[in-house]
């Protein structure tokens, strides 16, 4: 059987009905990744042993009747900021190459408790943020759809392993878009939960009021699965939300009648690194959210660069107050992009700080009050298709082309779902912004999208 | 902060900002470096003078009380 386009749920259903076993979508899962990541780069570290040793408890559990629910037995991988206890987590960075946690992450913890089956970690921009690059200890994760595109970044690993069909699910992190990035540009679902539901710790900080984790998926329902295993309060986690959780996959298949969306298209149209053939896309899917039954307006918000000189300011300001020391001293162990964009927090003022902390209190507002009209927001999640790695873009500069900061500096649970092909035979996806704490209706928006759009018959790099 | 610097000024201003943080640009990194923080100084010139006093940062807090959730 060929086990690489079942989705969570059939995984879970066939491994219920002993049709196959744990250790069999294990084995299938290595073999892929021994055979196509050597030229995809997507993988820092092959966890083999853990791997079966996790589907070999799957599947003694599951005979002896122990159910751990959905995730169980099913195969993910880890970014490579997340802490793994007795496996090595190198931030991708030459200044923690022989870092080896004595505890998970959070997160980690969770879906081994779920059941699920460790993979390995993944590659990332350095530190989350610096790349993609050639100047550090591994190289950077390629674009399945073609190799010579990057990614998108941070967490480009993430996206390479889901889109070329190694794992279903692996786990990434988002602090200016580093989630929804690498899902728009690899043609993957990518969901940042809203802020605090999740918990962060044991997870490499990039910038501690702008991280938020989550899940890089073949589709949604994969994404809703993985996050009822993820989300929960942290009484440790000092952002940790203490709210309730929903069955996401509840409202899953409901449809979008009756619903109302705001587009923000300013935020697109009067960029300039805009490319008509993404603005037609967005157009396409929302006529079709309309024919479904959606009321899909356009709206007014800020100023998109006044989202993203806060953004900015503060992810730099955080980032620089984490990594000073080393900075100061081992400055060249850095990558070189990395060091760039980390020297410019030494550059921020206090007055600059606080400016960007007013901004976002102003902009929080005003998306608050937009999702009050709205039951959910739709733009675009980058400007353009993935760009070749001799024609990078900086995705820190006021003309980045990833367009999902304003979501980090509001912490609003917003989610990049793919639709379709660009003449490139590059992905493009749109991005789905709900109210605080609604991921559900983030997912029942974007389970609608990828239906109407046409993406389910899209194939994948690999097949 | 918020000025238009000519770039020779800019580059100093970077220059004193670097040396007050600890931080020494290799020469050939310098280039780069100044770029982005011109980039980042068009930036922030967005944030400065936008507020009145009466506008708080988002970082203002409330305290509940002990044994509140």
């Amino acid at each position: 059987m060929d086990t690489q386009d079942l989705s969570i749920a059939d995984m879970g259903r066939l491994l219920r009905a002993g049709t196959v076993t744990a250790e069999a979508l294990a084995r299938d899962a290595l073999a892929r990744i021994s055979s196509r990541d050597g030229a995809l780069n997507a993988f820092l570290l092959v966890t083999e042993e853990r791997a079966l040793a996790d589907a070999q408890r799957a599947d003694s559990e599951l005979k002896a009747g122990h159910d751990r629910g959905p995730f169980h037995g099913i195969p993910y991988a880890l970014k490579d900021i997340y802490d793994t206890a007795g496996i090595r987590t190198t931030c991708h960075s030459k200044l923690r190459i022989d870092n080896v946690p004595k505890e998970d992450s959070v997160a980690a913890a969770r879906l081994r408790e779920a059941g699920g089956v460790l993979l390995g970690k993944l590659a990332t921009h350095e530190f989350a943020i610096g790349g993609p690059s050639f100047d550090l200890p591994f190289p950077p994760a390629r674009n399945p759809w073609n190799p010579q595109h990057v990614t998108g970044g941070s967490s480009s690993g993430s996206g390479t392993a889901v889109a070329s069909r190694m794992v279903r699910m692996a786990m990434g992190s988002d602090t200016g878009g580093s989630i929804r990035g690498p899902a728009a540009w690899c043609g993957t679902v990518g969901i940042k939960p809203t802020y605090g539901r999740v918990s962060r710790r044991g997870v490499f900080p990039l910038s501690w009021t702008l991280d938020h984790i989550g899940p890089l998926t073949r589709n949604v329902e994969d994404a809703a699965i993985t996050l009822q295993v993820l989300a929960g309060h942290d009484p440790l986690d000092p952002a940790s939300a203490n709210v309730p959780i929903p069955t996401y996959r509840a409202d899953l298949d409901k449809g979008v009648a009756g619903l109302r969306i705001g587009v923000p298209r300013a935020f697109f149209a009067t960029a300039q690194a805009t490319t008509k053939e993404v603005v037609t896309e967005l157009d396409r899917i929302a006529a079709a959210l309309r024919a479904a039954g959606a009321v899909v307006e356009d709206i007014e918000l800020p100023d998109y660069a006044l989202f993203a000189a806060a953004g900015r300011v503060i992810m730099m300001s955080e980032a620089f107050a984490i990594h000073e020391v080393d900075m100061r001293a081992r400055l060249l162990d850095y990558g070189e992009i990395t060091a760039g964009r980390f020297i410019l927090g030494a550059a921020i003022t206090a007055a600059d700080f606080i400016h960007a902390l007013r901004a976002r209190r102003e902009l929080t507002d005003a998306v608050n009050a937009a999702l009050s009209r709205y039951d959910a927001l739709l733009t675009l999640s980058a400007l353009d298709t993935a760009p070749r790695f001799d024609q990078p873009t900086d995705a820190m500069s006021a003309a980045s082309p990833i367009q999902t900061i304003p979501f980090n500096v509001t912490g609003h649970p917003a989610m990049s779902v793919p639709t379709g092909l660009a003449k490139n035979g590059l992905p493009i996806g749109v991005q789905i912004i709900g109210r605080p704490f609604d991921e559900a209706m983030v997912f029942r928006v974007g389970r609608s999208v990828e239906k109407l759009s046409g993406w389910e018959s899209v194939s994948l790099p690999g097949g | 902060m918020a000025d238009t610097l000519s770039p020779d000024a800019l580059a100093a201003d970077f220059d004193c900002l670097m040396a007050r943080a600890g931080i020494t640009v290799p020469p050939q990194r310098r280039a780069t470096a100044l770029a982005a923080y011109a980039d980042l100084r068009g930036q922030i010139a967005l944030l400065h003078g936008r507020y009145g006093p009466a506008a708080e940062p988002a970082n203002v807090f409330s305290l509940l009380p002990t044994g509140a959730k």
